[in-house]
């Protein structure tokens, strides 16, 4: 079975800093090209800066939550797969 | 019981009440966390709060059960947030615990607010106010200032 390239289609949700910078509260069908349905969490955030450029300002500060899981380490691999959700979320908590 | 909600209307501290009493239970014990007036040394007119829900409410739910796992007296938990405009002195959080007895539901409500803090389950933004117009600031992480002018 060779491993190639796969596209998959996530929706993405945007919350405060991060919703006024892409400029949207969601977007679905947001391709993502993965090396088997596998992006690191950090990489699925290239992926959505690149497309949303305003975001760079704060690339380093957000964290993304897959399928409603923090993603902590962003090192660690994300296994994607359509319909997934993915919400890009500044860090900043209150209560 | 657990209560979850988020709501965008005023939070009912005496509702909440009444949504974990129990005749099993002799405590109720409630935190309220509202507005405060100040941050950082700046006047705060208000803060705003939003919520990615389905998160929101899944990170409730695990605490409600660490909650039962350390306090297994506990009976009924109410955890209401209010998502919008929280004006100053209003509620942004109210935390309910029933229990048979007053230690379990002081220590699980003092738990619950400390555990609330730190697992991030909604999004503050506050709103000062500055001698010319108003400042923006995002939460009380990594305080971000964005000049927002008043023509």
């Amino acid at each position: 079975m060779s491993q190639g390239h796969s596209v998959i289609r996530v929706n993405l949700l945007f919350f405060a800093k991060s919703r006024e910078l892409a400029g949207t509260a969601a977007y679905d069908e947001f391709p993502l090209v993965t090396t088997a349905g596998t992006l690191s969490g950090g990489e699925v955030l290239n992926l959505i800066c690149e497309h949303f450029p305003d975001l760079a300002a704060i690339r380093n500060n957000v964290i993304i939550a897959h399928n409603e899981q923090y993603c902590e380490d962003l090192a660690a691999q994300l296994h994607l797969a359509n319909g997934d959700e993915i919400a890009v979320i500044p860090p900043i908590a209150g209560g | 019981m657990n209560y979850l909600k988020l709501t965008f209307e005023k939070l009912e501290v005496g509702e909440i009440n009444d949504l974990v009493a129990h005749e099993s239970c002799g405590a109720i014990s409630l935190f309220v966390g509202t507005t405060r007036d100040n941050f950082d040394g700046k006047t705060v007119v208000l803060l705003q709060y939003e919520a990615y829900e389905a998160m929101a409410l899944k990170t409730m739910n695990n605490l409600c059960d660490e909650i039962r796992t350390r306090w297994p007296d506990v009976k009924n938990i109410g955890i209401h947030h209010r998502l919008g405009t929280v004006p100053v002195k209003e509620a942004s959080v109210v935390i309910a615990v029933s229990s048979p007895h007053r230690k379990s539901s002081l220590e699980a409500v003092h738990y619950a607010i400390d555990e609330l803090k730190k697992k991030r389950s909604c999004l503050e933004e506050g709103t000062v106010r500055r001698r010319r117009g108003m400042l923006r600031m995002e939460g009380e992480q990594g305080v971000h200032l964005v000049e927002k002018s008043q023509r």
